[in-house]
Parts: structure tokens; C-alpha cells; sequence
């Protein structure tokens, strides 16, 4: 067990080592408002001239047994004491008190000047350096108990506890938007998570001062994780030293961190490989693909009911990665508990019941797959999710005829959906809409689209003409219809329409020509909301 | 009330001097003061003065033989009378013995001296700086005691002075340096008597008020004001044969502001915030604030406001050799001489 190392505190101040007695007998004769100052440092010296080497806060104890009664050395070696910027002069076993000028003189530099009697001058001197170390000491202490302790831990979270328990104060990790991804669960500032180790008076919630550590995972990227430790009050003497000490643990835990990186896309890659073996597009006989899948914990016994989750926008691999527990966690909350494969833009994943589920429970799965999804991507508005969930099917041919269709529902659910929130679609309500399939799943459909609608992109550079067209298609050719749509006059619409018509040269009037141009237009954005059709 | 002022302090009341001096002139007729250029170059100069120490010298005033009885006694040793006295020291008590003895002898005085301010000891004298010697010399007391001796050395010679001196009272006549005339006009410091003249009618002219005084002293001896105080403390001690001291003065204006001046027979360095302004060999004179009166070092009393003046020494100090025989660290100083007329040689 690791103790909290409590204790002494920032550097001590002449009257603490009055006070503690390491100074002899020992008595203020003058320049009394300097003996708050804290000191840094311990210095002997026998000679008394301008060259007494001082550095800033430094203590300097004079051996006063050769000066004569009165001497003016005492006001140089005040003026030197002042100079270096040095703490005050311990004059000791003096001969005779010192004389008003050198008293006047210490008044005058705000520079304290002690008389002191010690059978051993040395020997003070050691003890009052010793006494001024103990901060140096504690804090060494601090560092090698966290040196000591990392060899013994593994984890972000026993990382986290092994330094609150040195500090005495709770530690946790949290992200960019402040909010705890380890340890204690307090909300941090987020305006504080910088590139540098700060203390900030206003690091808490609720506006308490705090240490943090930024945690560099990859050195030259930003920091996407900080260590951060809420200090009370009175704490001061801590945050030093515990700044270094989130420093040495912001390491580990970076280190960590990628480890644990690593081997979950290690995992998601041999998961993923196996869900390509499922689906059929690996040789490996049923029987072999059964066997690996019972080593990752997946069933496919039963009625088997697949998803199939298509995430756009701001989201990488990476982020999929760290959000699978999470969306497992809120799958499993819903009631869909299954295996989840992580793809390099989404989730696939799978229910098994033992009964053929009714007809009538379809809609239910889609509810429960967008309430899932709806908590998972609510904070960050730029990312969009398209889903489609497959019919009921018995064992692993019916696995893979789930998936197929469930990525066929989020292919025709994407289509039309918005650029963010989450769609749903069940692929048994899609009806007619399958027919479609062909079209979105052709590359050489998607070359024409594009073709054809080059000669609109070049007058069209920021998609007006377009997405006016797109919604007075979807409104069944309205004008007034697609204006309350797009918040534009109805006329607006038929003057970017007949533009439309005449720089495509087609005729909207025909229904062929009509049909072949909302195909077109739905390709476009198919491939402009950069969905891959090779699903 | 020029001797005063050149003492910085010491170097004995001029007062018993003046006392010597008008009686020799009411007894002999009046002095004669000349030019070195005025005698011959083979004339045997000689000098007089008053060795001892300052306290003593108040109480046990000179009998006014003993001076006179030191120079035949040392004029005997040498075979040969002098043409003319000199003072060793423009400054103090001693600026004027050698006027009384010489009109008492019938000889003159001659402008010209070896320190232009006054100097616990008989070593610190620019002839030293040019190698004359102090020896042959004569001490003499009041009562017919004396003795010539010989010295190696000035240093030597003023330890046998020295010692001779507790044996015969402590305020003696001593005549020491003897030299030709030839040596002062090489080594002396010409002028000085003159210019003892010059300060004290100034400043006398600073004490009756007259317009511009103040300004025309200052320029006439470069010198500076470095501070105006009042004397809050005062350390005297007698330690090795010196009457050893402290005074602080604290600023008239700024009462945080101290002034430290060390003292040892004379005014010899002053501090200020720890930090040397003022160092022997220039001069260190405390003047009355009101009365422009200069004060002894035993004078000084508590909660005298006082004029603190910095005095360049004579040109002549400033050769090889100087700083190791009148500089701070001669008197047991540990600082650096304060050069502040350097610029103005």
C-alpha cells in the first residue's frame, strides 16, 4: 500500500528556521520585515567584504568572532546580502551587538540581520540546511514512490490510483471535452486542456484549482487525452511536484493508451476478417468458420436478425474503435444483444433467438438499433449514421442473408436521409424500393450520373441548382412545396428549375426523362455523402 | 580655523598652537613665511611638531621649551643648524608649532609641508613616497628629557618614536625629516601653508555669511557635499595606541539614509547604504551645519547636525606607492580606495 506523501511545504522563511531552532540562539536585531522571506539556500563565510559570493534567497551565516565591535564590514556585507538579492546575514558569536549604522542600514535594505551565539557554527549551518532540504527531500520521496509504483502497474486506472494515492488527491484522464474517460468521474474545465502542464485556478466544474498533464500518445500530435487533479486549498505544496509527477505518469499512460490502441485494431482486424469469411467472401467451409467464430464468442444458432451500421462524417477507424464498447454497452441496453463488428466505417452486428420472431416485431429492432444509435452520436452534430436491419433468418446462411440485406436497407436508408442524425431502415418495409438496389450498387450507373450532370456542377458551384432539384423532385414536381422546403420564393424554384431543365437539356415534363434525372440526382448523393458501394 | 579644517578631525586643536604662536610673536616679533625658492638649495630645513596623543594634548599643554631643546638637540647630532623650520603636517596643532619655535629661533617657516592634512603617523608623508628618511630624529618633553635616534626605515622610525613617546608623557616635541632645501622644493608639498590661510578665510568668510562663500569654498577645494545629518550615535574606543571610532549620522531630508564615518585620530572613510564615498588619503571634514564651525573627532557629540565635506588630498599623494602607505587598507580598511577627483588630475 502506497501512502500519500503529506507534507512540509514550499521553501521555509527565516522565521521558520527561527522558530525551529536551527539557528542557535538566536535573535532579530534589525530589517525585521524581511523575516518572512523564504530562503533557499544556506551559505558559511568568515570573511565579511563586498565578494561574499550570495545568491538569490540565500541565507548567509557569518562568523563574527574576528570582526571588531562596531564594524563597518557588517554594512558590506549587508550591501552584498542586498545585492545578491540574498534572504538576510546570521552574524554569530559576535564579539559585541552590532552598531546602530549597521541597524539603520538593515532597516534601510528591508534586509534582516540576526545575532546568534552557537558553540559550533558549522554544525548550525548543517542543521539548518538539512531543515531547508526537506522540501527537496519530500519531493524526491514523491517521485521515487511513483518510479517505484509504475513498475508495478499496467493499467491507465492503476496508473491513475497509484498517483491520486501519492497525492492524496484524485487523479483522472479525461478528453478534450472535459469529460472523465478514467478515474473519478468529475467534469474538468475543458477551456484549461492545453499542450502544456498548467495549474489552473479554475480546473473543476465548480471552478477548483487543478493540475494538468497533457498526454502526448503520438509525439507531434495534439493532446486528445490530460491527466487532471482537482488540488483544495492549501495544497500549494503538492502541485509542484505533482506536476512532475503527472508529467512521469502522463507517459505511461500515453504508452498505454496505445497499447490498448493497437490491440483493440489488432482484434477489430481479425474480427473483422472473420465477418468477411461470414459474409463469403473468404473459402473456408462452414464448419471452420463456425469453429472461429465460437473462439470470438459468436453464435449464429437459431433465427439470426442482422444490422448493419454505415456512420458518415467526422469519424475514422479510430473512432469506431473506441466507441464499440460504448455502443455495445447501449445495444445491450436496448435489448440487442449480440456479437458488434467494428468496420473501418461502422458496425455490423447480429441478435440470435431461438424462435422465429413475428413479423410484427420488425419495427421494433429498427426502434431499438436508432435509440441506440441516437445516444451514441447526439454529442458530436457532424456525424451522421445510416442503418439497415435484415430479416430473420436460421443459422449461418441465414446470418449471411441478414447481413446482405441489412446492408442493403442502410445502402436505400442513406439515400435519402439527412446529412445527420440517425436513419434506420428495416429492409422488409422497403418494399418497391429494393428494386433500386441495382442502380445504387452500379459503378457504371454512378459514371453516367456523374457525366450528366457535369454540365449543372459547372454553373453550380455551391449545389444550389441541385439540392433545389432534388427537393422539387422529392415533391413531386411542386413548386410550392420544395419553396417551403428551402425557404425561397415559389418563383425562385421554377427560375432555378428552368435553368436546371436547360442546362441539362431535359425535359421535365416527360416522366421518363424525370424518372432518369431523381435517379441521377439520388447517385449523386449516394456518392457525395461518400458511401462506399462495396458494402 | 584652515588647520582645523585640513586636520579632517584630528591631528590636535589648533587652539594650544594659536596660543604658541601669539606669544612668540608678542615675545620675538613676527613670522616669517617664505617661499622654498626663497633659501638656499644646501640649507638644512628642519621640522617641528607635537607627537603624542590628541586626548593628552589637550590637558598637558607644551611647556614651549621642549621644541626648541628637540631641534638643538637633533641640529647638534647633525652638525648644522637650519635656515628654516617646516611642518611636517598642514593640519591640526602641528600647522602651527613650527611658526612659534621658528619665530622663537629667529628663522623662517617655509611654505611647504609633507602631508597637507594631518596623519596619526610619521611615516605617511609624500617623502616617504620619495625614499627621504624620517631618521635622524629627536623626541623631547618638558622637562629636559630627550633623545636622538636613528632608524632604518620610516615604519621603524615611527615605532621608536612611538615608544619613546609613552615613556615621556604622551605629548611630546618631536623633529624628524630632516632635509635640505633642495629635497622640499623636489619632494614637498609647496604651498601648503598658503593654502591653510586660503581655506580658513573662507572659511570664515562661510561663518560670517558673506554672499557666496559657501560656493567659492567649495571651488577653491574641490571639494564636495556628500551628506547633511544629525549625529544619532557615536562609538568611541582607544584600541593600538588610536582612538578608534564610529559615528552615525542620519540624513536631515531623509531620515532612512545613514552615514557611517570611521575615524581613527582622523576622519577616515565614510559609508553610505555600505558602500564606501569618501577615503583616506582625500580629506574627511565635519563642519557645524549652522555655524560652519569644523568639529575634532573629539568634539563630535550627540545630535550635532553636521556638514559632511570631501576634500581631494594634495597632488602630490597621487604616486607609486601611495594607496599601501595612506590608502584604506593602511588603516585596516578592507575596501578600495575611492578615486572620485580622478577625472580633474
Amino acid at each position: 500500500m502506497i501512502e500519500a506523501v503529506s507534507a512540509p511545504s514550499k521553501p521555509l522563511t527565516i522565521k521558520q528556521l527561527i522558530a525551529a531552532g536551527v539557528l542557535g540562539d538566536c535573535k532579530v536585531v534589525a530589517g525585521g520585515e524581511g523575516i518572512n522571506r523564504k530562503v533557499s539556500d544556506i551559505a558559511v563565510t568568515d570573511r565579511c567584504d563586498e565578494t561574499i559570493p550570495v545568491s538569490p534567497d540565500q541565507l548567509i551565516i557569518l562568523d563574527g568572532s574576528a570582526l571588531r565591535p562596531n564594524s563597518y564590514a557588517l554594512d558590506i556585507g549587508l550591501r552584498a546580502v542586498r545585492d545578491g538579492e540574498g534572504a538576510g546575514l546570521v552574524v554569530v558569536n559576535a564579539a559585541s551587538p552590532a552598531g546602530l549604522a549597521t541597524r539603520r542600514l538593515a532597516e534601510r535594505f528591508q534586509t534582516v540581520l540576526l545575532e546568534s551565539n552557537a558553540p559550533d557554527l558549522l554544525a548550525m549551518a548543517a542543521s539548518a540546511r538539512e531543515l531547508l532540504l526537506q522540501p527537496a527531500l519530500h519531493q524526491a520521496t514523491m517521485m521515487q514512490k511513483m518510479l517505484r509504483g509504475m513498475a508495478r502497474v499496467s493499467t491507465v486506472e492503476d496508473t491513475l490510483a497509484l498517483v491520486g494515492q501519492i497525492l492524496g488527491r484524485p487523479c483522472s484522464l479525461v478528453e478534450a471535452s472535459g469529460a472523465a474517460v478514467a478515474g473519478p468521474d468529475d467534469a474538468v474545465n475543458p477551456d484549461v486542456l492545453g499542450d502544456h502542464s498548467v495549474i489552473h485556478p479554475d480546473t473543476g466544474a465548480s471552478g477548483e484549482p487543478g493540475m494538468v498533464c497533457p498526454v502526448i500518445v503520438v509525439p507531434g500530435e495534439p493532446a486528445r487525452f490530460w491527466l487532471v487533479c482537482i488540488l483544495c486549498d492549501g495544497d500549494d505544496a503538492i502541485s509542484g511536484t505533482g506536476l512532475d509527477l503527472l508529467g512521469v505518469a502522463s507517459w505511461a499512460v500515453g504508452s498505454y493508451l496505445v497499447r490498448d490502441r493497437l490491440s483493440g485494431e489488432r482484434d477489430a482486424r481479425h474480427r473483422l476478417a472473420l465477418l468477411n469469411e461470414v459474409v463469403g467472401g473468404g473459402e473456408l467451409p462452414d464448419e471452420t468458420i463456425l469453429a472461429q467464430m465460437a473462439t470470438f464468442g459468436w453464435s449464429a444458432t437459431g433465427w439470426v436478425t442482422a444490422f448493419h451500421v454505415q456512420l458518415l462524417g467526422q469519424v475514422d477507424a479510430a473512432w469506431v474503435l473506441v466507441k464499440t464498447d460504448a455502443f455495445s454497452d447501449l445495444l445491450q441496453s436496448a435489448g440487442l444483444e449480440g456479437p458488434l463488428i467494428e468496420r473501418t466505417d461502422g458496425w455490423s452486428g447480429w441478435v440470435c433467438l431461438p424462435e422465429e420472431p413475428a413479423v410484427t416485431s420488425y419495427p421494433k429492432i429498427a426502434r431499438q438499433l436508432r435509440g441506440a444509435l441516437t445516444e451514441l452520436i447526439d454529442s458530436p452534430e457532424t456525424i451522421a449514421a445510416h442503418a439497415g436491419v435484415g430479416r430473420p433468418a436460421q443459422g449461418l446462411p441465414g446470418l449471411r442473408s441478414s447481413l446482405a440485406e441489412a446492408r442493403q436497407a442502410a445502402a436505400l436508408a442513406g439515400a435519402g436521409a439527412p446529412n445527420r442524425g440517425a436513419t434506420v431502415r428495416h429492409i422488409d418495409e422497403l418494399g418497391i424500393q429494393r428494386i433500386m438496389l441495382g442502380w445504387y450498387g452500379s459503378a457504371d450507373f454512378s459514371r453516367v450520373a456523374d457525366a450528366f450532370l457535369e454540365p449543372l456542377r459547372a454553373i453550380d458551384a455551391d449545389g444550389t441548382l441541385l439540392r433545389t432539384l432534388e427537393v422539387y423532385l422529392d415533391c413531386q414536381s411542386s413548386a410550392t412545396n420544395a419553396a417551403a422546403l428551402l425557404g425561397v420564393h415559389r418563383n425562385t424554384v421554377m427560375n432555378r428549375i428552368d435553368r436546371v431543365a436547360s442546362t441539362l437539356e431535359v425535359n421535365l415534363f416527360d416522366p421518363e426523362q424525370r424518372l432518369a434525372l431523381q435517379l441521377v440526382v439520388r447517385m449523386h448523393k449516394l456518392d457525395h455523402d461518400d458511401h462506399s458501394r462495396a458494402l | 580655523m584652515g588647520a582645523t579644517l585640513l586636520g579632517t578631525g584630528g591631528g590636535g586643536d589648533p587652539y594650544v598652537g594659536k596660543l604658541l604662536v601669539k606669544q612668540a610673536i608678542e615675545d620675538y616679533g613676527p613670522a616669517r613665511v617664505v617661499d622654498v625658492d626663497e633659501l638656499p638649495d644646501e640649507g638644512l630645513i628642519m621640522t617641528t611638531a607635537i607627537i603624542g596623543a590628541p586626548t593628552v594634548i589637550l590637558e598637558k599643554i607644551p611647556a614651549g621649551t621642549e621644541f626648541r631643546s628637540g631641534i638643538g638637540a637633533l641640529a647638534a647630532y647633525l652638525g648644522s643648524d637650519p635656515v628654516a623650520l617646516m611642518p611636517i603636517e598642514v593640519g591640526g596643532v602641528n600647522t602651527l608649532v613650527p611658526i612659534a619655535t621658528a619665530v622663537e629661533m629667529g628663522i623662517p617657516v617655509v611654505d611647504a609641508d609633507g602631508m597637507r592634512r594631518a596623519f596619526p603617523q610619521i611615516e605617511m608623508t609624500v617623502f616617504t613616497l620619495h625614499s627621504l628618511k624620517a631618521a635622524p630624529m629627536s623626541i623631547a618633553d618638558e622637562k629636559g628629557n630627550m633623545c636622538v635616534f636613528e632608524a632604518n626605515t620610516n615604519q621603524i622610525a615611527e615605532s621608536l618614536a612611538r615608544a619613546a613617546v609613552v615613556q615621556l608623557g604622551l605629548a611630546n616635541a618631536i623633529s624628524c625629516y630632516p632635509m635640505t632645501v633642495a629635497d622640499v622644493r623636489q619632494c614637498g608639498i609647496h604651498g601648503s601653508m598658503t593654502y591653510c590661510t586660503e581655506v580658513g578665510r573662507r572659511l570664515s568668510q562661510v561663518q560670517r555669511g558673506a554672499p557666496g562663500a559657501w560656493d567659492e569654498l567649495l571651488a577653491y577645494t574641490e571639494a564636495a557635499l556628500v551628506f547633511s545629518g544629525k549625529v544619532i550615535d557615536i562609538d568611541r574606543r582607544t584600541t593600538e595606541g588610536f582612538a578608534r571610532g564610529t559615528v552615525v549620522l542620519e540624513h536631515l531630508d531623509d531620515p532612512s539614509r545613514t552615514l557611517r564615518v570611521e575615524i581613527q585620530n582622523e576622519n577616515l572613510i565614510a559609508f553610505e547604504d555600505g558602500e564606501a564615498v569618501v577615503t583616506v588619503p582625500d580629506l574627511l571634514c565635519l563642519l557645524d551645519h549652522e555655524s560652519a564651525d569644523p568639529i575634532t573627532t573629539e568634539g563630535l557629540a550627540f545630535g550635532q547636525r553636521l556638514d559632511v565635506l570631501a576634500m581631494p588630498c594634495a597632488p602630490e599623494w597621487h604616486r607609486d606607492g601611495m594607496l599601501e602607505l595612506v590608502g584604506p587598507r593602511a588603516f585596516g580598511y578592507d575596501i578600495d580606495y575611492v578615486d572620485s577627483w580622478k577625472d580633474r588630475r
